[in-house]
């Protein structure tokens, strides 16, 4: 494709030269020809001067010879000499003077001519004009402008002479000067003699004024003479009457000046061709490397990366040249990259292919199981996956995490989907477990000898049973989401599968592996997943726990499995938006939806009742020691009355239900024994203590970490505690209210707070059973809602402390009573309410 | 005994605007609030504390003694509520609880703050909408509206 070119770099280079070159010497020229003119102006003018003035004092000298001579004569004839003689001589010897002639006093005349010259005798008129005129008298003239001989005559006292010579007497008066034209005028205009004018004519053109002017005084003038300018320099005769002038043409005058600058002219024009010539060749050189450079690129643009571009040149064209060259060699190594890179992503794409198809399907229902997975890789190919397989009525999961994600990652995704493959054939003869399985991929990655490892967590899921047996190398924590009293899934009952937790695969060739085990509940959903999904950011935050956690709770709200991991996912995305995965993501879902409740829950000591009904309560065995319960408060209480060997009810909902069994154990051992750091104790004689001692907790409990600890409740716990511990004290026979009450033996109030939950004993002095009393007060306040009309206690002590309570433990011994309120640190305010109060009732033996 | 109880009282025309600070219980003197034979009382809870089961008794007998007058009860701070929800007596049928104060949750901030609501904002036992005042996040209700709400239908 040619471009057309506006203006060539030449033209413009050319351009550029001559315009500078003629500025420069178009001023110059301008300027220092006006400085010559004026000079020469000046020389003129007075060399035109110098020259009449000249000629004004050869012409007074000569007037002034002709002045001495008869200067000469007359004091020759006042000494009475004859001058006869004596002019006759001078007639004779000097050349120029042609006739002489004298009158002397008397009128005595005496003259003598030259042979041939006897007409300038004097004739009568001549006589009777020298004797006339007066003294001092002097003239010189010519008898007309053609005439050629000089006239002077001049008296001296009383010697008249007058004297006729030659011109040539006048032909000493010389011009050296060619373009000077000069002569001598007199005041009326007629010419006198002409030293060296050309055109006679012109004398006529002096006006009256000029030449009146001229008479005055010596000067210089410029006069326009026939149309030409001259300059005339006019210098008068003293005495006399005729004007030496010297002209010269303005234009005659100046001619070096015109020559001059005529000769600059043609200076100038041969130096602007030869610059014009020099730019031409010049530009041509550069125009010609750039040319050169087009044709290249032009070259290069049709697809011919391997022509050279060869232009030698050490300037900025030569820098482009090689820069460019150096451009061609990059785009050939680019596009070489490219294919190679092409090449690998087409690879990729392959092994991408590859890989997807190591994935189970999405979703997997089974008899009592669905299952959806989820996953996206960082890059083309990743590292996480997972797969299953069953085995009889159970069915296995495994989800895997390859260090780093990429190729590598990749790679060992496929070692472990084969060795699942394995497994699965080898699963069809004998049992293979959830640690056996994290074996067998160990040695086969071990065997690898990569340094890639991997993280792995296999799952077995009894259908019938809802036994789930799980074995951990490294990963993240399976969660178990599990209904609550009200039928709905909440943060509280997500429960991380945790326990043991062995090396990663692939780390060293002898790890060993153990299973745990978990029951499962109708409704429950386990969820897997890797580590790229909590540990994303986007940017300004990462995802983290808390979000998912949110996450797992709002989609269970979805009846489907896939539904439910498609909205943790699309809770991910939104969080993501744009922004790439740092990580790989795998997430699964499992809904298990088989009732397993009849069955022995496996965490639970011995044989605990489930009571999930009031139909339950029926069944249950006199035995019952201890049972859980879904029942609410009132209900509790009220089995707790009617079934007096119930002496543990735990209310299904505890947050930690497996430290609620083991407190039973610690306080069967020892009911009053601290089970954790002692936060705050005192021991209490007077009622009149009471506000004291609860401002002291309150505020103490304030300054450590209140979180999770509803302060009202337990201010009012303690209150209802202490003041009741008071009320119903032995020596309070007549239970009075609103008076001092001291006790003999001091009423101990005690706080233990952990990060699970705060506990507070009040131990009092106490002679005899109170449970039923104390339960049945519970119960009368749950029904009657309305205090007692009674100068003591209001009878709504208990009901209040029992219902804000998550466990109330009664706790009695030969001599003393302790009443413990557990409030499980719930870190909200709804959980807290839905908490079923548990009941616990221990009689056992006092160590203080 | 120690009376941890004060009263402030303003009595304008026939109603009585009455300030409560501090612990309701045994040991509370309502004297300086009895006999005023006024016909509206209006209740301030928001500085009390906690109201025990003894207060609540001899409250309740108070309010029965106040002769058919309006009672209003405005700021009641959480306690109150579940108190009032748990013992009858607290609400007559000349007795209304004008403001209240609601436990609401942020699940962003992951935090319990506590919100005054009005009485008129609470339709069919429904907590309103309420932003977070931290991150202006829509606030979830943190306790079960049937329950909490109880004493709206109580007489």
């Amino acid at each position: 494709m040619s471009i057309k070119i506006n203006i060539p770099l030449k033209l413009k280079i050319v351009s550029l030269l001559s315009t500078l070159l003629l500025g420069v010497v178009g001023f110059y020229l301008y300027y220092a020809l006006n400085i010559f003119k004026e000079d020469k102006a000046a020389d003129i003018y007075a060399l035109t001067l110098s020259h009449s003035q000249s000629l004004q004092e050869q012409l007074e000298n000569i007037i002034q010879t002709q002045t001495s001579l008869i200067d000469s004569l007359n004091r020759l004839s006042e000494a009475g000499t004859n001058l006869e003689t004596v002019i006759s001589n001078i007639v004779e010897e000097n050349p120029t003077y042609l006739h002489l002639a004298c009158l002397g006093p008397g009128d005595s005349l005496v003259e003598s001519s030259k042979k041939d010259f006897e007409q300038f005798q004097l004739k009568e008129n001549e006589i009777t004009y020298l004797q006339n005129i007066s003294s001092d008298f002097s003239s010189v003239e010519r008898k007309n402008s053609s005439s050629p001989y000089l006239i002077f005559i001049k008296k001296i006292n009383s010697l008249s002479c007058k004297v006729v010579s030659s011109l040539d007497i006048l032909n000493s008066i010389v011009s050296t000067n060619e373009q000077l034209e000069s002569y001598f005028i007199n005041k009326q205009g007629n010419l006198f003699y002409n030293v060296s004018k050309k055109d006679m004519k012109q004398i006529s053109h002096l006006s009256k004024s000029t030449l009146d002017k001229f008479s005055k005084r010596t000067g210089v003038t410029k006069l326009k003479i026939d149309a030409i300018e001259t300059i005339i320099a006019y210098a008068p005769l003293k005495n006399s009457t005729i004007i030496a002038i010297t002209e010269v043409a303005e234009s005659n005058a100046f001619s070096a000046a015109r020559l001059l600058i005529k000769k600059s002219l043609y200076y100038g024009i041969a130096i602007l061709s030869f610059s014009i010539i020099i730019g031409i060749l010049f530009a041509q050189k550069i125009t010609q490397s750039l040319q050169n450079l087009t044709t290249s690129a032009e070259i290069i643009a049709s697809g011919n990366f391997y022509q050279e571009t060869a232009i030698v040149s050490n300037d900025e064209v030569g820098t482009l040249a090689k820069t460019f060259e150096n451009m061609r060699l990059k785009i050939i190594q680019f596009m070489e990259e490219m294919k190679e890179k092409a090449r690998l992503e087409n690879e990729v794409k392959v092994a991408q292919l590859v890989q997807s198809s190591f994935f189970p399907e999405k979703l997997i229902s089974q008899k009592n199981l669905s299952i959806f997975g989820a996953y996206e890789p960082a890059s083309e190919c990743g590292g996480d996956w997972w797969g299953y397989f069953e085995q009889k009525n159970k069915t296995t999961v495994i989800i895997c995490d390859a260090t780093g994600h990429g190729v590598p990652a990749a790679l060992m995704t496929a070692a472990a989907h084969s060795t699942l493959n394995n497994i699965i054939l080898d699963s069809k003869d004998k049992y293979i477990s959830p640690s056996q399985v994290l074996s067998r991929l160990n040695k086969v990655v071990t065997m690898m000898q990569t340094t890639v490892q991997l993280t792995a967590l296999v799952i077995e899921i009894d259908h019938e049973t809802g036994e789930l047996k799980y074995s951990n190398a490294s990963h993240q924590p399976a969660y178990i989401l599990r209904k609550d009293q009200t039928d709905t899934y909440s943060k509280e009952n997500v429960i991380p599968l945790l326990g043991e937790n062995y090396s990663r695969i692939g780390e060293k060739p002898n790890s060993e592996y153990a299973d745990q085990t978990f029951q499962l509940l109708k409704s429950d959903i386990i969820v897997l997943y890797t580590d790229g999904i909590l540990e994303f950011t986007n940017g300004e935050k990462s995802y983290n726990q808390r979000n998912f956690i949110k996450s797992l709770i709002n989609s269970s709200q979805f009846k489907d499995v896939s539904e439910f991991t498609n909205g943790v996912i699309a809770d991910f995305n939104q969080f993501r938006q744009k922004h790439p995965l740092q990580d790989d993501i795998t997430f699964i879902g499992i809904y298990y939806s088989h009732n397993s409740e009849n069955h022995t829950n496996s965490f639970l000591p011995g044989d605990i009742s489930i009571i999930q009904n009031l139909q339950d309560v029926n069944n249950l065995s006199p035995n019952e020691d201890i049972i859980v319960s879904h029942l609410n408060n009132k209900q509790n209480i009220e089995h707790i009355i009617l079934n007096k060997k119930t002496n543990h009810l735990i209310g299904a909902n505890s947050l930690k239900l497996e430290l609620e069994l083991n407190l039973i154990d610690l306080y069967k051992e020892d009911p009053f024994a601290p089970t954790a750091v002692i936060f705050y104790q005192k021991e209490i004689v007077t009622n009149l203590e009471i506000p004291t001692i609860t401002n002291e907790v309150i505020e103490r409990i304030k300054k450590s970490d209140s979180s999770g600890i509803n302060l009202p409740h337990v201010h009012l716990i303690i209150e209802e505690l202490l003041s009741n511990a008071f009320y119903h004290l032995p020596s309070n026979l007549n239970h009075l209210r609103g008076v001092e009450i001291q006790s003999p033996d001091p009423i101990i109030i005690t706080l233990e707070i952990t990060q699970d939950y705060l506990n507070i004993l009040i131990d009092s002095p106490s002679k005899e059973s109170v449970k039923e009393q104390i339960v049945k007060s519970i119960f009368r306040g749950q029904s009657e809602k309305s205090p007692l009309q009674q100068n003591g206690g209001a009878g709504l002590g208990l009901y209040l402390i029992y219902e804000k309570a998550h466990q109330m433990w009664i706790i009695e011994t030969n001599d003393r009573l302790g009443i413990r309120i557990v409030l499980e640190r719930f870190s909200r305010n709804l959980h807290s309410e839905e908490r079923i109060t548990s009941f616990h009732y221990i009689k056992g033996n006092h160590n203080v | 005994m120690s009376n941890q109880l004060s009263i402030q009282i303003n009595i304008q025309n026939d109603t009585a605007s009455i300030t409560l600070a501090g612990v309701i219980n045994e040991d509370s003197n309502f004297d300086k609030i009895k006999n005023l034979n006024l016909k509206k009382y209006i209740f301030d809870f928001d500085k009390i504390n906690i109201i025990n089961s003894c207060g609540i008794r001899d409250w309740i007998k108070y309010i029965s003694e106040l002769n058919n007058a309006e009672i209003i009860y405005e700021n009641c701070p959480q306690i109150i509520i579940e108190q009032i929800n748990m013992v009858h007596g607290f609400i007559t049928s000349k007795t209304e609880i004008t403001s209240f104060y609601a436990p609401y949750f942020c699940d962003s901030c992951d935090k319990e703050t506590k919100i005054l609501l009005k009485k008129a904002e609470i339709t069919n036992n429904k907590a309103p909408e309420k932003k977070c005042p931290t991150c202006s996040d829509i606030l979830e209700f943190d306790a079960l509206e049937k329950q909490y709400f109880h004493f709206l239908g109580q007489k």
